[in-house]
């Protein structure tokens, strides 16, 4: 959906984005992760121009986006920013009809997708559509940020920290949310954190960024399982990246087929974390394990969880 | 009551009642003269007859409510005193002026001594306070100016104030003074005119280049530094010179004295009001708001009028709200270059040393000021109402 093709951005002497090649794929949640000043703000604003490649080409689709017109690009990609940017004057409804108003939408047509917007975003039409910014809470002013990115129905979604400002609490209802949107309807986002915790919730694949270049790309569970770089260890902050290990990986993953055990049985979708504090609580060390339907599948054993923290390509670096 | 309940609570309304009440006992409350040009004799507070008393009674509940405890009641109760002080004085001045009148020539002067202005200007500056104090929405502190120019209109239309100095030089130039008094807006609004053209563009471009903001802004409060007077007298000399290398431009009025210098003039003072409001009103505008803008795909065209150029219009707004008051003010001095307005009038009473027609022409420039000042004020309230 988005292709990077040998991307640089360079400001005056410092290379923000060195020699970037990817690729997004359609439906895919890619999230950009790595410390300030590692280029990943840098490489999503490219996306929709509001900074220029000094050199490489990125393409929309089919189109090399250098050959659209900026703003007719920008009509067609969703953009949410971690400080919101709500046009304060504008009420709700105005704000998130920004760009479907641009596109030249009817009346009628703009009024229903503001109220789908809302209502899909849990916003109570009747309550917001006509309120004004700053009556709005933190999480709230985010939502609509988000349902306006979302409101000219973009093929691609960019996000740049959006729920970095937000306390823990609303932050992990809106990732929730994003994840429920994702899946809902299906678009293409680039989502740009420097929070490991969000982007191993929310990424499709994750790709590490350090000095403008990427270092490790893949999906949560083979990067928790092979961090492959020193960054990327430290990212998932050395210690405890045993227990986010157990907290992507799946009972699935150390199934025992066919073999019984006593007890209650536990979901194969739930993390190994969810099994271990139920042996912990049970004083176990096996569990059954059931599907979706309730269907018994066999069962995990504690012998059987990840016993080394360390990477285990370790010695190949 | 304990000697605390009598406290000084609010020594600002003492200090201005204390000045009202030095005012009605201590000095003089008319001047009865046998023409406009001698000062002639003062009369004292006993000469105001019976309607005196009303205030004195007055000034007496605005001396009571300083030692009251602040609170919304008592500083109603100053506030109608106040009021009721100076349209008091007023009406009682005029009636002594009526009875001081009968069988006295028709150059005859009775006008208010400096007891009565004292009186009128710190009950006026009380009822200010007292306005301040209750912190009232602009359209009610909007209704009680209404309320004081009324309570000060309406005895004059009844015909109370008409043997008062101030409104018998108002008859006798009655048509000098609407000419002059229409002559000083349009005076005020051709110099606004090309401040804004002038002023909001630069303004703009000075947002958008800090190279270019820094000594503009300089050079535009260089010019606030000259004297009006020596401004007028230093654009003579290029225009006069102007108009005589090329004749034909002084048939678009330009020439060294009358309307152009005195436009000019006032143009580039009121710039620098206009220019710094207009730069730091789209500076205040924040970036992530127009990161926003951007990024959903408004052109430069539209983030500019939809979105920065209504974000900085409240402080726009308080630029063009000084811009108009100190225009107001200066314009009365450009009478001097011969522009007209209310300061010809202000000045023909200087050089004849006829302290009403002074009056005649500085009162109304005062009430344009004060008028002009409200309205931005509440035009800024409704704007900023929306937006924060």
């Amino acid at each position: 959906m988005i292709t990077f093709e040998n991307v640089t951005r360079i400001f005056g002497t410092w290379k923000a984005v060195d020699n970037v090649s990817l690729k997004v794929e359609p439906g895919e949640l890619l999230v950009l992760i790595g410390p300030s000043g590692s280029g990943k703000s840098t490489l999503l604003r490219m996306v929709n121009r509001l900074i220029e490649p000094t050199f490489g080409t990125i393409k929309l689709g089919n189109d090399n986006i250098a050959s659209l017109q900026p703003e007719v690009l920008r009509r067609r990609i969703g953009y949410a920013i971690q400080s919101v940017g709500l046009f304060p004057h504008w009420t709700v409804e105005r704000n998130i009809a920004t760009v479907p108003a641009l596109l030249g939408w009817s009346k009628e047509a703009i009024a229903k997708r503001v109220e789908e917007l809302l209502v899909l975003l849990q916003l109570d039409p009747a309550r917001y559509r006509k309120a004004f910014p700053h009556e709005l809470s933190g999480g709230q002013a985010q939502r609509v940020g988000v349902a306006r990115a979302l409101a000219g129905n973009p093929e691609v979604l960019l996000m740049d920290e959006p729920f970095g400002a937000l306390d823990p609490i609303t932050r992990a209802a809106l990732q929730a949310e994003t994840l429920r949107i994702q899946r809902q309807l299906g678009k293409t986002i680039l989502f740009v954190t420097h929070d490991m915790d969000e982007a191993l919730r929310l990424g499709t694949r994750i790709v590490v960024l350090d000095q403008g270049k990427p270092v490790r790309i893949g999906t949560p569970a083979e990067i928790v399982a092979d961090p492959g770089h020193a960054l990327v260890t430290e990212l998932l902050g050395g210690e405890s990246l045993g227990l986010r290990r157990l907290s992507i990986e799946t009972v699935a993953s150390r199934l025992r087929k066919g073999e019984k055990a006593k007890g209650t049985a536990i979901a194969a979708t739930a993390p190994l974390g969810e099994a271990l504090a139920r042996m912990l609580s049970e004083s176990v060390e096996t569990l059954p394990v059931r599907d979706e339907a309730g269907k018994a599948l066999g069962s995990v054993h504690l012998s059987d969880f990840p016993r080394t923290l360390k990477p285990k390509k370790a010695v190949k670096a | 009551m304990s000697l605390r309940a009598i406290a000084v609570r609010q020594p600002t309304l003492i200090l201005l009642a204390a000045a009202s009440w030095a005012g009605l006992l201590a000095l003089p409350v008319l001047r009865h003269a046998p023409n406009r040009l001698l000062s002639g004799h003062a009369l004292g507070l006993h000469s105001l007859g019976w309607p005196g008393a009303f205030a004195i009674a007055a000034a007496l509940v605005l001396l009571g409510t300083a030692f009251l405890k602040p609170s919304r009641q008592s500083a109603w109760i100053a506030l109608v005193a106040a009021a009721a002080l100076s349209i008091g004085i007023t009406v009682a001045s005029g009636f002594a002026a009526i009875t001081l009148a009968i069988g006295e020539s028709d150059t005859a002067r009775t006008s208010f001594g400096s007891g009565t202005w004292l009186v009128i200007i710190t009950g006026l500056l009380a009822e200010a306070e007292a306005t301040r104090r209750l912190a009232l929405k602009p359209w009610a502190r909007l209704l009680i100016v209404l309320a004081t120019v009324a309570g000060f209109a309406i005895p004059a239309l009844l015909g109370w104030l008409d043997q008062l100095a101030l409104l018998r030089e108002w008859q006798a130039k009655q048509e000098t003074f609407s000419i002059a008094f229409w002559q000083h807006g349009e005076i005020v609004l051709s110099a606004l005119i090309p401040t804004l053209l002038i002023g909001l563009p630069l303004g703009f471009f000075a947002h958008r280049s800090a190279r270019f903001q820094k000594p503009l802004l300089a050079g535009l409060s260089l010019i606030q530094t000259i004297p009006s007077i020596a401004m007028f007298g230093l654009l003579m000399a290029p225009l006069t010179a102007l108009g005589e290398a090329a004749p034909w431009l002084r048939d678009f009025g330009i020439c060294g004295v009358g309307l152009t210098p005195a436009i000019i003039a006032l143009t580039l003072y009121a710039l620098l009001p206009v220019v710094r409001n207009t730069v730091s009103g789209l500076d205040s505008v924040p970036f992530a708001i127009l990161d926003a803008a951007r990024g959903q795909g408004l052109t430069p065209t539209q983030i500019f009028f939809q979105v920065e150029a209504p974000l900085a219009a409240p402080v726009l707004l308080a630029g063009l709200r000084i811009t108009v008051v100190q225009t107001i003010g200066l314009t009365a001095v450009a009478a001097l270059i011969g522009a007209g307005g209310l300061g010809a009038i202000m000045f023909q009473g200087l050089f004849a040393n006829a302290n009403d027609l002074i009056l005649l022409g500085a009162i109304p420039i005062v009430l344009l000021a004060v008028a002009a000042d409200i309205l931005f004020r509440l035009a800024a309230d409704s704007l900023r109402k929306r937006t924060s």
